[in-house]
């Protein structure tokens, strides 16, 4: 191919889709090469987006300048605002999304960028770690570029199990990137294998729903990103099941048939996404998990069983759904799967998502070490505009942990790593109750500005917002009722937005400005933890500032245990705050290492 | 880093009655300071010696000194061992700062004797272990694992409980139900066996003092405990003043109009070293410098309402009656430099009403508030200065 590409993104999964899109709104030429081009950011387990957190982050992206966020609104079929009654800085928005609908959505948005898409698997990457040249297709096709994203998600040297049976695939359906593996092995590149699973989906009229109960959808008009016009409405329905002792029964019965428990699948899973075969394990004494019926498209007909995550052979997987009430005649259209996949090792990339190694190729989404689709979605936005800015030759910009979830989330994959597929939690932030849903926008401006994705449009309309809550804001402080600032009165626990609205007689006009000054009481009220926790994070810094670089081999620090030696040699820490971060090294050790640190520049002093 | 071997000087036993204490000298001229206070021929402290005699009229006591390369700190060292009364080895440290030493920080010998190549780091860390555990009364670890608990309880039913049910609402209620009793219990016990700092309200009769110590009783402060069989010529209350416990007594009763020795003597046989004198006279006569000896003193011209009151420079007008200056009186009290611990636990104890009151309708508020309980409850696990928290979880002299 003769193009002369300044970035290539490998896959066009979410990570992809976002990292090709960033990079093309910088102004670079990017090319986005996929084996599958009708499958674009499929959703390959749950026909949903957003979450706690996860919903958090969307906003993030929209802030950011991503197209994730649109793209949910304009395919969503229910909206549900999780943890409403646990306080504001956890609400956690979901929509239900049109599966087929998101894959086309998303390829309309890298059209729009001007993407080019080539349909292809890469066989292997040309040119040394260093500088990575080009990469060669399966089919000799060769594609040069100047900037390279690696969002291979679950494909690199995917294999799929279920019951005794193995094959290979990235997803069901779909090929494994083998060659590719071996290549980043051969590489040298330190890699981990990590798992994860997903449910079956049943035919939708093989169900009596008419006995389960309807989950609602929340009538908020909300959406994820400032630029849809339309709140989120209902337009399809969602079941709650729950399993039967009958079920539990069935799968203690037959764990040693399931491809986790049968020893067979040796990557990490993550905990907190259990399979059902993990659920039974761990809480024997409970039953009634819930079962959450979603489903896949308007078109669709299928359901996906949110909970029931098993890799179980088939026959015992509809034994399970057939003791479902309302599942006495289900028939499963697509089974469950457990998928194990290779990611790169903790300590592999840096704060840009750049592999370490190289001057040039970034990594975003699984590979990393996530899961999730909001969770490869921003890193992929990350790597794409950081790649862009590489290859354009502009500095590089890192979003901080204190004022965004991004911010977390690349800080924790790099510094702290991860043992499991990581996802994002909220109490992953250190400033929890600054990292709301609510203010996303008001908190990426700054970093969005930077990183240079973010539309020319999209800043005209943030910054008109931001007029408005300026003057929320003045009005809140400037304002006095029964002698004291409304601001003040807001603080009060029982002070709603709406009534912080009436006492400054501003009642408001659009649900935009219902948004802005429901974010305006809201940093009030917390003004004051969210002040502390940026203090706090302050003296970590200063503190963690303290270079290890003189450090040459930690066997002769005495001072600290052989456990933390070891982990510091392997791991190299560059800063105090770096080797915190490592799970071997205890506070004794920190210790230690400042009393080494001291003693020295002390004996070179004297 | 500051000056390395310059004087300094602290209790290094605890500040309470003893048989013996201990005033440890480190750096230059350690000697010849003590040798100045003893009357001592000049020379005669130099290297491992031992004297026996008088200082400064304060006491009698032994002195041994160390050379430089010998002694714990690695540098001229001396050890005053003196009668173990607070107010004896407070005025013994005064005296040896007036002659140009200056207050130990908190770890400072053990860190010079780290730099100094006495110790080792290993010894540091471990005499560091060594002197915390225990040392803070709140760490209690059954309460650390509670807390514990209670947040991993709060993080799964604001993660998972929508979708997966694994968290329930009542377990978290009755955590910090638990958690709020034992804390209370806690900072209960330890307020009884916690030593307060000391502030005395000394004056002549008439002169407003049991007015002004009402008024700090019901209006500035908030009385946190009373504590009969506290016998002393005075009425003494132990009140949170700005957030800090303090043990105030009202020392009515004490002399007329011009102080006799014998009242004199009580004040003094009840004041330690630190301890503070609200010293109040309408009409500005200053106290014995006898008391004031070792003690921050707030002159204060009491009634200044009345019109029968002088004004004088370095002297506060108050009025008990108007409420005049008694937010400077209130603020001088609580900035003693003693702490009590009881304070933290108590502070623990209104964060976490707060965290139940915040756990109905904001959990997410709830879980940062219970974080801050647990920042008070132990030393965070792993933050800030490390070497520097090291050393100063010694107490001074130590």
């Amino acid at each position: 191919m003769k193009q002369n590409y300044q970035v290539l993104v490998i896959g066009g999964g979410h990570a992809g889709v976002e990292a090709a899109s960033a990079a093309a709104s910088l102004g670079c030429r990017t090319v986005l090469v996929t084996p599958s081009t009708r499958s674009i950011s499929l959703m390959s387990c749950n026909p949903a987006i957003g979450g706690i957190a996860k919903g958090t982050l969307v906003r993030e992206i929209d802030g950011i300048g991503g197209v994730t966020a649109e793209s949910a609104d304009n395919t969503a079929l229910q909206f549900r605002m999780l943890n409403m009654k646990k306080g504001p800085a956890v609400w956690g928005p979901r929509v239900q999304s049109d599966v087929d609908l998101y894959t086309k959505t998303q390829t309309q948005q890298l059209r729009v960028a001007g993407v080019h898409i080539v349909e292809g698997l890469v066989r292997r990457l040309l040119g040394p770690n260093k500088r990575i040249k080009a990469v060669l297709l399966e089919d000799g096709r060769e594609i040069k570029a100047q900037t390279f994203v690696l969002a291979a998600g679950t494909f690199l040297n995917g294999m799929l199990h279920r019951g005794k049976v193995t094959w290979p695939g990235g997803r069901r359906g779909d090929t494994s990137s083998v060659s590719l593996e071996r290549d980043i092995r051969e590489r040298m590149f330190h890699v981990k294998r990590f798992k994860t699973g997903t449910s079956p989906r049943v035919l939708r009229n093989s169900l009596d729903t008419s006995i389960l109960e309807e989950q609602i959808s929340h009538d908020l008009q909300f959406r994820f990103s400032w630029a849809s016009k339309q709140g989120v409405g209902n337009t399809e329905k969602c079941w709650v099941t729950r399993t039967t002792g009958e079920t539990e029964k069935l799968v203690k019965d037959s764990l040693e048939k399931s491809a986790l428990y049968s020893g067979r699948v040796h990557g990490k899973g993550p905990r907190y996404c259990p399979s059902f075969e993990d659920k039974v394990t761990k809480f024997p004494e409970r039953t009634g998990h819930p079962i959450h019926l979603e489903p896949m498209g308007k078109s669709s007909r299928l359901m996906y069983l949110n909970g029931l995550s098993t890799s179980m052979p088939e026959e015992i997987q509809e034994k399970i759904v057939r003791s479902l009430p309302g599942f006495s005649n289900a028939v499963i259209a697509a089974f469950g799967y457990t998928v194990e996949y290779t990611c790169f090792e903790t300590g592999e990339f840096d704060h840009t998502l750049k592999l370490r190694e190289t001057e040039n190729l970034y990594v975003c989404g699984q590979i990393l070490g996530t899961s999730g689709y909001e969770e490869a979605a921003a890193t992929g936005l990350f790597a794409g505009a950081c790649a862009a800015r590489n290859a354009l030759g502009l500095k590089q910009t890192i979003p901080d942990r204190l004022s965004s979830y991004l911010g977390v989330m690349v800080d924790d994959l790099v510094s702290i790593g991860t043992e499991e597929p990581y996802r994002l939690f909220s109490s992953r932030s250190e400033n929890r109750l600054g990292l709301r849903q609510d203010n996303a926008d008001r908190r990426v401006f700054g970093f969005a500005e930077k990183l240079g994705v973010i539309s020319e449009k999209k800043k005209a309309e943030y910054l008109k917002r931001d007029r408005i809550y300026q003057l929320l804001r003045k009005k809140l402080k400037e304002t006095r009722f029964q002698g004291k600032a409304v601001e003040n009165i807001c603080r009060r626990p029982e002070v709603t937005p709406e009534e912080a609205g009436r006492l400054i007689n501003q009642l408001p006009e659009s649900i935009d400005e219902r948004e802005i000054l429901r974010t305006a009481v809201l940093d009030i009220k917390y003004s004051g933890y969210v002040k502390r926790a940026e203090k706090r994070h302050r003296v970590r810094k200063r503190f963690g500032s303290a270079s290890l670089a003189s450090i040459e081999d930690y066997n002769r620090v005495q001072t600290i245990t052989i456990e933390a030696r070891e982990a510091l040699n392997a791991r190299r820490p560059a800063t105090l705050l770096e080797a915190e971060s490592i799970p071997a090294v205890r506070q004794a050790d920190l210790d230690g290492l400042v009393l080494y640190l001291m003693k020295k520049s002390v004996s070179r002093e004297t | 880093m500051e000056q390395q071997n310059d004087l300094i000087v602290a209790l290094a036993t605890p500040d309470a009655v003893s048989a013996i204490a201990v005033v440890r000298l480190s750096g230059k001229g350690a000697s010849a300071v003590v040798e100045t206070l003893m009357k001592l021929s000049p020379g005669r402290l130099t290297g491992k010696k031992r004297a026996v005699g008088d200082l400064a009229g304060i006491d009698h006591l032994v002195a041994i000194s160390w050379p430089t390369g010998k002694s714990y700190t690695g540098e001229e060292m001396v050890d005053l061992m003196c009668h173990g009364s607070p107010g004896t080895a407070g005025r013994i440290v005064q005296k040896i700062i007036e002659r140009g030493a200056r207050q130990a920080l908190p770890g400072e010998f053990t860190r010079r004797a780290w730099i100094n190549g006495r110790i080792t780091e290993m010894d540091v860390l471990a005499l560091s272990l060594k002197f915390s555990r225990g040392s803070r009364p709140g760490n209690d670890a059954a309460l650390s694992s509670e807390l514990q608990e209670l947040t991993s309880e709060i993080e799964g039913f604001i993660e998972f409980s929508e979708d997966h049910e694994i968290s329930e609402e009542q377990k978290i209620s009755d955590l910090l139900k638990r958690i709020l009793k034992r804390t209370s219990d806690l900072a209960e016990k330890v307020k009884r066996a916690e030593i307060l700092p000391r502030v005395f309200i000394m004056g002549p009769v008439n002169a407003g003092k049991s007015t002004m110590f009402n008024r700090l009783y019901g209006r500035e402060t908030v009385v946190v405990s009373s504590t009969p069989g506290t016998t002393r010529d005075g009425a003494t209350r132990i009140l949170n003043v700005h957030g800090r416990r303090v043990e105030i007594t009202d020392s009515a009763g004490y002399g007329g109009q011009n102080l006799d020795g014998k009242a004199l003597r009580i004040s003094e046989n009840s004041m330690g070293h630190g301890d503070r004198i609200v010293w109040m006279d309408p009409l500005c006569k200053d106290l014995a410098d006898r008391i004031k000896d070792g003690h921050e003193v707030l002159r204060v011209c009491s009634m200044c309402d009345t019109g029968y009151a002088l004004e004088k420079t370095g002297w506060l007008s108050v009025s008990s009656v108007t409420g005049q200056g008694l937010h400077q009186v209130a603020e001088f009290i609580s900035a003693t430099e003693k702490e009590g611990s009881s304070w933290r636990l108590e502070r623990m104890v209104d964060l976490i009403k707060k965290a139940i009151e915040a756990a109905e309708s904001d959990v997410a508020l709830a879980a940062e508030i219970v974080s801050e309980v647990l920042r008070e409850a132990e030393e965070p696990v792993k933050n800030a200065d490390a070497v520097e928290r090291a050393l100063e979880r010694f107490c001074v002299g130590k």
